[in-house]
């Protein structure tokens, strides 16, 4: 980007500017200056000094729109930060000026620039012949009261021949306005008209250009000048004589000061001696400069609205003199031929009109038609002349001189685009019809209704018409005067002629929509607006939540909706009912799979023609699943597709077309895909989508090729600013809708647009996607204060061979014991079966064999929540009973997040344990902070978090709740999430089960310890622990 | 009849009702002698309709002037100079000498490479001419009631004859976007960089010896100066890419 470099004198210095006010960019100007270089390694500005100067210029940049009544006052003083060059080194610098060499090195210099290496290029002229001869200036009295002493110094000035003084005139008569609008340079002087100010800067800079070389001289022989030093004596020498040394000596500054009069005498014969006297004679003794005039022309639209011929009126310039522009009117008017304006004299004025005329009138033919009758303004021309005028005869006026003015309108707006409106057609349905839905997918035909318009507006068939008949660029539309394209009102023109309506799918639709403003094409048209209307504009507008024809909530669920979850619930039959697939992107913990179990009960309630739904999960989330449905569907039977003794071939068709729901996991998704892509499947919805982000891995292929008409994806993470994963997600639900892979990648890159790109990228997808958090205030007041969320963990295999050996063993010496002996049995054997689903290194100690998270299948639930937790930048307490887990804990997740996390134990001395409580609050170290059950006591407050996890089950939820609370405190702004994992099919859940039914009364049954447990009968405790149905058994 | 050509060029003046030459002597005579013609002009009422026909079609007045043709002339403004030579009279005392219609041809032809000129001799000089066909339109144009041109001629009137001030024509500039701008007739200054004349030639001029009597070498010492910075601006001249 260029910055300018301007430059102006005044009057001892060369002073450069940016035209900058503010310090910031004057201070990187500068440097950018300073250190410019030339070719030759120069640099000219090493040697500027710092400099403020007052100048006359314009607060802002003025454009170049000219004003008809520029302002009476004088432009106001500012004060300009810049740089100053010495006359030698500014002299040097412009004789040596290569404006393009600035130009490409990203400075523009002003056009001012040029007058002054033209100025320094006459000083040189000067030079080159020896034009100049010692002088006298005058040397300003430094303040107090006036003396009769004067002081001048000796400096070496021009001397101008006759056509030198002529040329100087003509130098000073073309200075630019800038260069005069220096107080500084004008100081001492009241120049009456601008060509005197023009004369004295110009004057003052080729004296101090001269003064300034031949000073150097001086300074290089003054040994050489010594010998013709007077031999001054104050008092007895004359004045002349001290002037003399003193401009022969440049190592010491000798002032020369006399009286007035002696001075004033001296002043006068160096003068006259050298002829060096100021080469400007005032007005009045000057006679004024001549002018010439030229023509300039202005196109005028009819000023009627029912009139379409256009003026081109005639008008006076001056050649010499910018600012004069007359109407031809007012030089006829005024008989009288040479005239005086504007400080100038022009002669036979209105010859020279008449004369500019005739030769414009050559090129021109449409203007020689206005040169009839007497007084000539101007000519009419119809529209069509006007545009031959425009073609042809403008460019040559122009090539010629003589300035073409236009309407200020059309330079300002450009051409308006011609273009289509489409408008969504609602769907002819009579009042009779029951089902108010008529829209089916992606595929569904919009029906829109097609009509021309200019500038957002729409033009009715009549006015497309017309504009087409006028046939030219410029018309008259609605009261003004605009500039169109004919190509384009006749391509539109065409095409309307043989379509008032259309259809395309509505996928094609959403992406119209969606483009920006100004690019939008169809058909090679340009398409201005695109309207849907109805039941799709409510949905497409965002407005997800609002008019929606509303549902009752199936009867079939057991439970109860919270009210987001009850307008998810209704979001998402909806989009089912109307052929789209979408994306449920809710946060962690607002209940997601309870809003789709409704969605899928009310689906099933109208009928499901046989097909089963298929729900694909994360193999750690199947117990879960399982445990939702059962809790809130049970009406729905169930088929889970998994493990080693799954149904293959045949049986599993057969067996998936019994039962409503099928439910697999992402992995058998891959492996069984041939099996699983058999069926049709009424819907498909995946839980935690984002595991096929990675559109190439097997699995996401295989899930692609499922067939259902109706498909739901479910996610907890922000997808829409995960763009891969967006594209997946949305390629299987709605396939080909973002296009290829490749072609998304391109067109939504980071780069220049990308912001906007993004923008239509959202309005593609937030039709079809709804994401609540938690934060929002909508959904917080509908939320309980703790979120309480079970995670059932399946066993793995190692565990679950663990587990029944404990089983095992424990039964077959239960019947034997009685009394402490069996309470200690019971109590060791459940601790080992509890350590056992925690991790089985617990029991196993395998030390230097490293940790497996797959070993556990509570850890591997853990890592999953964590990384949702971590996700969004959230911190979590992690809660168990065992110190040896909580070390392994410890280092599974540092092993996994790479920070070591604190870990708070009954072995932990306090003054530690208040450091890392401290860190924790401060938002140091690690986001989890693993702790043991009981650790602590009062006063420990880890408000920070607000996730409490906990590893593994007190049997009193007293002492549960009361860890839950170190969390939950005054201080805690946000909901609180508690997870709870529990191992699937083992006495953990049978224990959590318990608690549930008995919540009321679990103080008393499970009292202050253990001790309900060893109280179970055999039988009892057989049901307790027994391991159900495992896959892998 | 002896040629014509000494009439092309030689004093050959056309005025208004009259055609006239001052011819040298030459091959017959040595004096010089005047040959003129009268020439009848333009009656007022045909004298009106010329300036009518003017006043209404500035085209024409401008082709006029610039020396194209003019056809509409013959109809309005005829002119024969044949046989008109009963008015012609010829210094030269010889009678039927030629020279009256040599003078006829030649203003002929003149007349026919400058139509203006018709006009002149018809007594309608071109001053006249324009005087009176500026005076017509100044009093057909409509007198300015608002709008641009009243405008710009107020304008022109505010700053009437002596312009803008220094301050206001920087800020009418600044204005108009053209505040950098140098004059539009910058380009035309003339600059001659040649090498410096020879060191004899070289001033300063002026009697310097007369203002410092009581100093030795006064020309010596501004010849050592002017030497040095003429010096000193040839090898910056040589220096620039010309």
């Amino acid at each position: 980007m260029n910055q300018p470099l301007y430059g102006v004198w005044l009057g001892d210095v060369f002073f450069c500017f940016s035209g900058e006010v503010s310090e910031p960019k004057v201070d990187a100007w500068s440097r950018v200056v300073r250190t410019f270089r030339m070719p030759d390694g120069t640099r000219p500005f090493t040697n500027a000094s710092l400099r403020l100067a007052e100048l006359r210029y314009p607060a802002k940049t003025l454009g170049s729109t000219s004003k008809r009544r520029p302002e009476r006052k004088t432009l106001g003083g500012r004060t300009m930060e810049g740089l100053a060059l010495a006359p030698g080194d500014a002299f040097q610098w412009l004789i040596s000026m290569d404006a393009e060499y600035y130009r490409s090195q990203g400075l523009a210099v002003g056009e001012e620039i040029e007058y002054w290496v033209q100025a320094s290029r006459f000083a040189l002229e000067l030079l080159l012949q020896g034009k100049f001869a010692p002088g006298t200036a005058e040397v300003p009295s430094v303040g107090r009261r006036r003396t009769t002493m004067q002081t001048i110094k000796a400096v070496w000035k021009p001397q101008l021949s006759a056509e030198d003084t002529a040329r100087f005139l003509q130098l000073a008569a073309n200075i630019p306005p800038i260069a005069i609008g220096t107080p500084a340079a004008l100081a001492g002087s009241d120049p009456a008209t601008r060509e005197e100010a023009g004369a004295i800067v110009l004057y003052s800079f080729l004296c101090a250009v001269i003064d300034s070389q031949a000073r150097e001289v001086v300074r290089e022989s003054e040994n050489k000048l010594q010998a013709y030093l007077a031999n001054y004596r104050r008092g007895q020498s004359p004045l002349a004589e001290l002037w003399w040394n003193s401009l022969l000596t440049a190592s010491r500054d000798i002032p020369v000061q006399g009286t007035t009069e002696e001075v004033g005498e001296l002043e006068e014969a160096v003068e006259r001696v050298g002829g060096t006297e100021f080469p400007y004679i005032s007005m009045e003794d000057h006679p004024p400069g001549e002018g010439t005039l030229g023509l300039g022309l202005r196109l005028e639209p009819p000023l009627e609205d029912n009139r379409t011929d256009w003026k081109v009126s005639f008008w006076v310039r001056s050649q010499e003199d910018e600012g004069l522009l007359m109407s031809a009117r007012s030089i006829w008017g005024n008989p009288v031929s040479d005239q005086m304006i504007r400080g100038r004299m022009y002669s036979g004025v209105q010859l020279q009109l008449l004369m500019n005329l005739g030769e414009a009138a050559a090129l021109a033919p449409e203007l020689a038609e206005g040169l009839h009758g007497p007084a000539p303004e101007g000519v009419t021309l119809t529209l069509e002349r006007l545009s031959t005028f425009m073609k042809e005869s403008v460019p040559k006026l122009t090539a010629n001189g003589i300035a073409v003015q236009m309407p200020s309108r059309w330079s300002k707006e450009g051409r308006r685009r011609v273009g289509l409106s489409l408008k969504m057609m609602q769907d002819a349905r009579s009042p009779g019809e029951s089902h108010p839905l008529p829209v089916l997918g992606m595929e569904h035909l919009v029906n829109f209704q097609i009509s021309a318009a200019m500038g957002g507006q729409t033009l009715s068939r009549e006015e497309l018409k017309y504009l087409a008949e006028q046939n030219l660029p410029y018309v008259q539309f609605r009261g003004e005067w605009v500039e169109v394209d004919l190509k384009e009102i006749n391509q539109v023109l065409r095409f309307m002629k043989r379509h008032e309506k259309g259809e395309m799918e509505l996928a094609e639709w959403m992406h119209l929509s969606a483009e920006m403003d100004g690019e939008r094409m169809w058909k090679g048209l340009f398409i201005e607006e695109v309207e849907t209307t109805g039941l799709l504009s409510s949905l497409l507008e965002g407005e997800k939540e609002r008019k929606l024809p509303s549902r009752p909530i199936p009867s079939t669920l057991h439970g109860e909706l919270r009210p987001y979850q009850e307008r998810g619930y209704q979001w998402l039959s909806m989009m089912r009912e109307l052929g789209f697939g979408v994306c449920l992107a809710d946060d962690m913990g607002l209940g997601k799979t309870v809003q789709v179990i409704t969605t899928l009960l009310e689906r099933q309630r109208h009928g499901s023609e046989g097909s089963p739904v298929l729900i694909i999960c994360p193999t750690s989330l199947l117990g879960n699943w399982q445990r939702e449905l059962q809790r809130f569907a049970p009406d729905l039977t169930l088929h889970v597709h998994h493990g080693v003794r799954r149904l293959r071939g045949e049986d599993f068709l057969h067996e998936a077309s019994e039962h409503d729901i099928v439910l697999t996991t992402y992995h058998l998704a891959g492996r069984d895909g041939g099996d699983l892509s058999a069926i049709h499947w009424s819907s498909v919805v995946l839980d935690e989508a984002q595991y096929i982000k990675n559109y190439r891995t097997k699995q996401a292929q295989s899930v692609m090729k499922l067939s259902a008409p109706h498909r739901i994806a479910m996610t907890g993470t922000p997808v829409e600013n995960r763009l891969a994963e967006l594209w997946s997600i949305f390629h299987f639900l709605n396939p080909g809708y973002l296009g290829s892979f490749h072609s998304f990648r391109q067109r939504y890159a980071p780069g220049e647009g990308q912001q906007e790109r993004l923008r239509e990228l959202h309005k593609l997808v937030s039709p079809f996607m709804l994401r609540r958090l938690k934060s929002d205030p909508d959904i917080r007041k509908d939320l309980p204060e703790k979120l309480e969320l079970k995670s059932y963990c399946p066993l793995s295999e190692v565990q679950g061979a663990m587990y029944q050996a404990v089983v095992d063993e424990m039964m077959g010496q239960i019947e034997s014991q009685t009394g402490m002996a069996r309470k200690g049995l019971v109590l060791s054997s459940l601790t080992k079966l509890k350590q056992i689903c925690d991790h089985p290194q617990l029991l196993r100690r395998d030390e230097g064999r490293p940790l497996r998270p797959d070993s556990s299948g509570k850890m591997e639930r853990m890592l999953e929540i964590l990384d949702s937790i971590a996700d969004v930048e959230e911190s979590a307490l992690i809660f168990t009973q065992y110190v040896g887990m909580g070390e392994l804990l410890v280092s599974m997740l540092e092993r996994k997040y790479g920070k070591q996390p604190y870990f708070l134990h009954g072995g932990v001395p306090k003054r530690e344990r208040d450091e890392m409580v401290r860190n924790f609050q401060s938002g140091e170290g690690t986001e989890f902070f693993v702790l043991s059950l009981k650790a602590g006591g009062v006063g420990l407050n880890l408000t920070r978090a607000n996730h409490v996890l906990h590893y593994d089950r007190w049997w009193n939820p007293a002492v549960e709740n009361q860890a839950t609370d170190r969390v939950f405190r005054i201080g805690q702004h946000r909901n609180v999430q508690v997870h709870k994992l529990i191992s699937q099919g083992t006495l953990e859940e049978r224990i959590d089960e318990l608690i549930e039914q008995k919540k009321a009364l679990s103080e008393q049954v499970v009292g202050a310890g253990e001790t309900w447990l060893t109280e179970m009968s055999d039988g009892e405790l057989r049901q307790l622990i027994e391991l159900q149905e495992q896959d892998w058994m | 009849m002896e040629s014509a050509g000494w009439a092309e060029g030689i004093g050959l003046a056309i005025i208004p009702g009259q055609l006239k030459v001052k011819v040298d002597g030459g091959k017959e005579s040595s004096e010089p002698h005047e040959v003129s013609v009268q020439v009848k002009m333009l009656n007022p009422a045909d004298r009106e309709k010329v300036l009518a026909y003017l006043e209404e079609d500035p085209l024409a007045l401008y082709r006029l002037l610039a020396g194209q043709d003019a056809a509409w002339l013959d109809e309005l403004a005829p002119l024969s100079l044949e046989g008109e030579t009963a008015e012609a009279s010829c210094s030269c005392g010889q009678a039927a000498c030629g020279h009256a219609a040599a003078l006829l041809a030649a203003a002929a032809r003149q007349l026919a490479a400058e139509p203006l000129q018709r006009l002149t001799l018809l007594g309608l000089p071109r001053e006249a001419l324009l005087a009176s066909v500026f005076d017509a339109w100044a009093k057909a144009a409509p007198p300015a009631a608002g709008g641009a041109a009243a405008e710009s001629a107020t304008r022109a009137k505010e700053k009437g004859p002596s312009g803008p001030s220094p301050g206001e024509w920087v800020a009418e500039a600044a204005a108009e976007g053209r505040l950098h701008r140098p004059g539009p007739q910058l380009g035309e200054l003339a600059v001659q960089l040649s090498p410096p004349p020879p060191a004899d030639q070289l001033g300063p001029a002026g009697d310097w010896t007369s203002l410092l009597p009581g100093v030795r070498g006064v020309s010596k010492a501004l010849g050592l100066v002017a030497r040095g910075a003429t010096k000193q601006a040839e090898q910056k001249r040589r220096s620039l890419k010309l």
